[in-house]
């Protein structure tokens, strides 16, 4: 869990143009300035291709923050 | 909740009604931050306008508007559409605006168009849906793709927007390809 998470981190840095220090294990688009709709959408394009998964309708409705994500993201690893 | 039509996590879609005319929405589409990439939205916006729209839409029956709208506190976030709905192809054209600027942060544009392809296809039985965007809008390629929309073609050079011009692309989604990505 925790290294997916890193990795998750590590992204939001890449997307949000910032350290994967400055995102906090609760981050949320509230918490974070760049977290807008479009960078949104980024960060889901960016995680289905770094971690090779496809989210589906409900999955994408439910990406509201790092530990759902990272929690998904798990959960489609345990499936597989 | 007040008359939900489609309902979220977070959002749901309702009908405008009469009173909705007195809110910030006709506001939107004269504001050109907001209709930067509305190819059909390039003259202002008015009251008197709006309401016009609202009368037509109430008759119309080839166009579905929904407002989205905030299940914490029913605030209103945008509006979305179904329009140039064909009921012997089983065809409509999807469009969304995040209207109000205090919900530019997050989630919700993602979850307004899963809502609003999950009404085209399972509610209104709708086989293939349709987005059409111009080249430089960056936003709607990335619902697109995270959607699974297909490109399947443009008009070169066809819509004048901020001092250029700009090809409009058409991206396809089908009925198959959407219950298949939502089969697990």
């Amino acid at each position: 869990m925790k290294e997916i998470q890193l990795k998750i981190k590590q992204i939001m840095a890449i997307i949000f143009d910032t350290t994967k220090e400055n995102i906090p294990d609760d981050a949320e688009p509230l918490k974070i300035d760049q977290w807008d709709s479009l960078n949104h959408m980024q960060l889901i394009v960016a995680l289905e291709q770094e971690f090779d998964i496809k989210f589906s309708d409900d999955e994408l409705t439910e990406l509201l923050n790092l530990s759902l994500i990272t929690a998904i993201i798990q959960s489609k690893f345990t499936k597989k | 909740m007040k008359n939900p039509y489609a309902i979220g996590k977070t959002i749901y879609l309702r009908a405008p009604e009469e009173e909705d005319l007195d809110s910030e929405w006709y506001t939107w589409l004269s504001d050109p931050e907001i209709t930067h990439f509305l190819a059909d939205r390039y003259l202002p916006n008015s009251k008197e306008k709006q309401n016009q729209f609202y009368q037509e839409l109430k008759n119309s029956n080839t166009r579905i508007v929904l407002l989205i709208i905030d299940k914490k506190n029913d605030n209103l976030i945008g509006v979305c559409n179904l329009g140039n709905i064909s009921w012997l192809h089983r065809k409509a054209e999807i469009a969304i605006i995040i209207g109000n600027k205090s919900y530019k942060q997050g989630t919700f544009a993602v979850e307004t168009i899963s809502l609003l392809l999950k009404t085209g296809f399972k509610h209104l039985n709708m086989k293939n849906i349709i987005s059409a965007r111009l080249a430089n809008n960056d936003a709607t390629k990335a619902l697109e793709n995270i959607f699974g929309f297909n490109e399947v073609g443009k008009f070169e050079k066809f819509i004048f927007n901020d001092g250029s011009y700009q090809d409009l692309i058409y991206s396809q989604l089908t009925k198959e390809k959407w219950e298949e990505r939502n089969s697990n």
